[in-house]
């Protein structure tokens, strides 16, 4: 709904003069960038303008923005409250997570990349961009909400891998760094590379094959709507995903020896890079690799998982490790009934 | 109470404080010359952008009412949404000018007006740039400045400068700009011929002592929430008045204002010739002699 916008109380309000309506799908970041390209001053300039009293680009405001920002938004752009409060990945993380987001928590959030601080060189890289869809945005390029989220890893629209770096300097992106020693910030598209001023929109980009892009297109609508009518929350699968991967990525024992094997059954090459850490760190193409697995050992349910669980004597203790989150039903239920050894203890960790 | 309109009956009947509120918020008061003038504006603001745009110096001593005209005219000219709230347009745009020739003060003063944010340190033209591209981006088609002596005070040199300034603002956006200011503002701007061209002149004179004096008390009256008849139009109020405000809107108004004051608060409910003799008030005249020692 839109407030009624008497001229009394657009003059009120301080309207800023140039606001536009984020585009669809935009991260909060990327419309206060070319908002602040819009009035022609730069992105500091702009948000110490509208918050004198805080550090925008020292926190996480694609995550949740403090109350107080965005009500300065809902007062002095024309956007209505609820588009705005779209440019932020919380209601979507905690769809995923099952559980609220606070602002106030800090440290690694489940599907969500991390991003450094400004000042800081950012090693990981917490946004990625398709090729594709920043050249059909045209003059206005944006980025959005879901190249935040770490398994968003190809683009449903374009159907190409996402990318994470610029191909000529593999600087990552950082659309909010543009106008640093510029003068003529406002000239500079949101698709150039902050480093080297190469365009992002005309980076080289690689087709999904049609198999693979099949289970992204179901993973993308699982993370809406939920997997099916007995999994109806999207958390109650993402939980599982997420232990299946971090079961996959560690890189010894019957881990390693799982992995393997579910690779020579997809038919693909076992490239395993070494290291690990949480899955929203990893490097784009190792998220690939292991997503990839994750969503082919689901398929089927629950036929092809223990299958190849049994054939690769995979403990049952092996699978819930360290599984940081209540364990959904119709996982749980498999386990128990598959997996459990009448020595094993822990029985009641499979109740709900 | 038949000497007011219907629709201020209630108000008469109200409270002290709701009457003396409603006394001083400063009404607007049809008259034919400031019509004419808005009348103008209106033609003005609906001319098509062409290269050279026609501009309007409105000249009038302090006081005699050019703000409160041109409010009057940004009153019917408000800001608006375009469909979908995607976009603000300010048809009208009114700024004052600062109290001395400072061409980044200026700019200042006109990006505040607009709510952008600024650099207070940034380049000249720069600010000029951004300045023009904020007025391009609000569909303005019509740029107000009041006092604009301020700006045109000062050497011959300064005054240029500004000239500069207006005929690059309406040349380069193509919009109408309104100066306001008094006589010398039109003294300035006769000094550069090109300039007299293109801005034409309207005055607002000074009041006589007039049919048209008398219908404006006439229709003061017809406003002021007094519960009895106080016909100001009889010649020894009109009279006692209009020598008391000399001659200017502002002045009577103010007048006349605070007299319906003093009244109300005085539990009477008509303006008198003992009520004007109470009411404490300077003579403009006087009121200027006294600063001009004291400064
Ligand atoms: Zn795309
Ligand atoms: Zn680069």
């Amino acid at each position: 709904m839109t407030p009624i916008l008497s001229p009394d109380a657009l003059l009120e309000r301080r309207i800023l003069p140039c606001t536009f309506h984020p585009s669809e799908d935009e991260l909060l970041s990327s419309w206060l960038v070319r908002l602040a390209q819009a009035h022609r001053v730069k992105v500091q300039l702009f948000s110490h303008y509208l918050w004198p009293q805080i550090v925008v680009w020292k926190r996480d405001i694609d995550k949740l923005a403090p109350p107080h920002m965005l009500n300065t938004l809902v007062v002095r752009t024309l956007t209505d409250p609820h588009r705005i409060a779209q440019t932020m990945l919380a209601p979507a993380v905690e769809r995923l997570t099952g559980t609220q987001l606070l602002h106030v928590k800090r440290g690694p959030t489940s599907w969500l990349m991390p991003v450094g601080i400004v000042h800081r060189t950012r090693q990981g890289n917490g946004l990625v961009y398709c090729p594709g869809c920043l050249q059909r945005d045209g003059a206005n390029p944006y980025y959005r909400t879901s190249w935040r989220l770490a398994f968003y890893v190809v683009c449903p629209t374009c159907g190409v891998y996402l990318r994470e770096e610029c191909p000529a300097c593999g600087a990552p992106v950082n659309f909010f760094r543009l106008d640093m020693g510029h003068q003529n910030a406002a000239e500079q598209l949101l698709s150039t590379c902050y480093k080297c001023a190469f365009d992002l929109s005309q980076a080289p980009m690689q087709p999904v094959p049609a198999q693979e892009l099949s289970r992204y297109y179901t993973l993308y609508r699982v993370s809406r709507e939920g997997w099916k009518e007995a999994v109806p929350y999207p958390h109650q699968y993402f939980r599982v995903l997420r232990q299946i991967v971090r079961v996959l990525s560690c890189p010894f024992g019957e881990a390693l020896r799982l992995q393997v094997d579910v690779r020579l059954r997809m038919g693909q090459p076992v490239t395993w890079p070494s290291g690990g850490g949480a899955f929203e760190q990893l490097p784009i193409a190792r998220r690939i690799y292991l997503l990839e697995q994750a969503m082919w050992l689901l398929e089927d349910w629950p036929a092809r998982f223990i299958r190849v669980m049994h054939d690769n004597q995979i403990k049952s203790y092996t699978i819930r490790r360290d599984m940081a989150e209540e364990m959904p039903f119709w996982f749980s239920s498999v386990l128990v009934e598959h997996f459990f050894s009448a020595r094993n203890r822990s029985w009641s960790q499979f109740e709900h | 109470m038949k000497h007011l309109i219907e629709a201020l009956h209630p108000v008469a009947l109200s409270d002290t404080p709701t009457r003396i509120q409603f006394i001083q918020s400063n009404r607007w008061i049809k008259y034919p010359a400031a019509e004419r003038i808005l009348e103008r504006l209106e033609e003005l603001l609906a001319h098509p952008k062409i290269a050279r745009m026609p501009n309007l110096l409105l000249v009038g001593e302090t006081n005699n009412g050019k703000t409160l005209l041109l409010k009057k005219f940004c009153q019917l000219h408000k800001p608006y949404a375009t469909l979908g709230d995607e976009k603000l347009v300010r048809p009208v745009v009114t700024v004052e000018a600062p109290p001395k020739p400072d061409e980044k003060q200026f700019y200042r003063k006109l990006l505040d007006q607009l709510n952008a944010p600024y650099r207070q340190a940034d380049r000249l033209d720069r600010m000029e740039r951004q300045v023009f591209h904020v007025l391009q981006h609000l569909d303005t088609r019509m740029l107000i400045i009041d006092e604009i002596q301020n700006l045109l005070a000062g050497s011959s040199t300064s005054q240029r400068v500004f000239l500069n300034v207006l005929k690059g603002m309406a040349n380069e956006l193509q919009i109408v700009i309104v100066a306001a200011g008094t006589m010398e503002a039109r003294n300035a701007m006769s000094a550069d011929p090109q300039m007299a061209n293109r801005f034409v002149q309207k005055f607002l004179p000074r009041w006589h002592y007039t049919e048209e004096y008398l219908r404006l008390l006439a229709s003061f009256e017809r406003l002021l929430p007094l519960r009895e008849a106080s016909r100001l139009t009889e010649p020894a109020l009109a009279e006692r008045i209009y020598a008391m405000s000399e001659g200017t809107i502002g002045e009577i108004s103010a007048v006349i204002t605070t007299a319906a004051v003093t009244a109300i608060r005085a539990g009477k409910e008509r303006i008198d010739l003992k009520l004007l003799d109470q009411i404490d008030y300077v003579l403009p005249s006087e009121r200027r002699r006294f600063q001009g020692v004291s400064a």
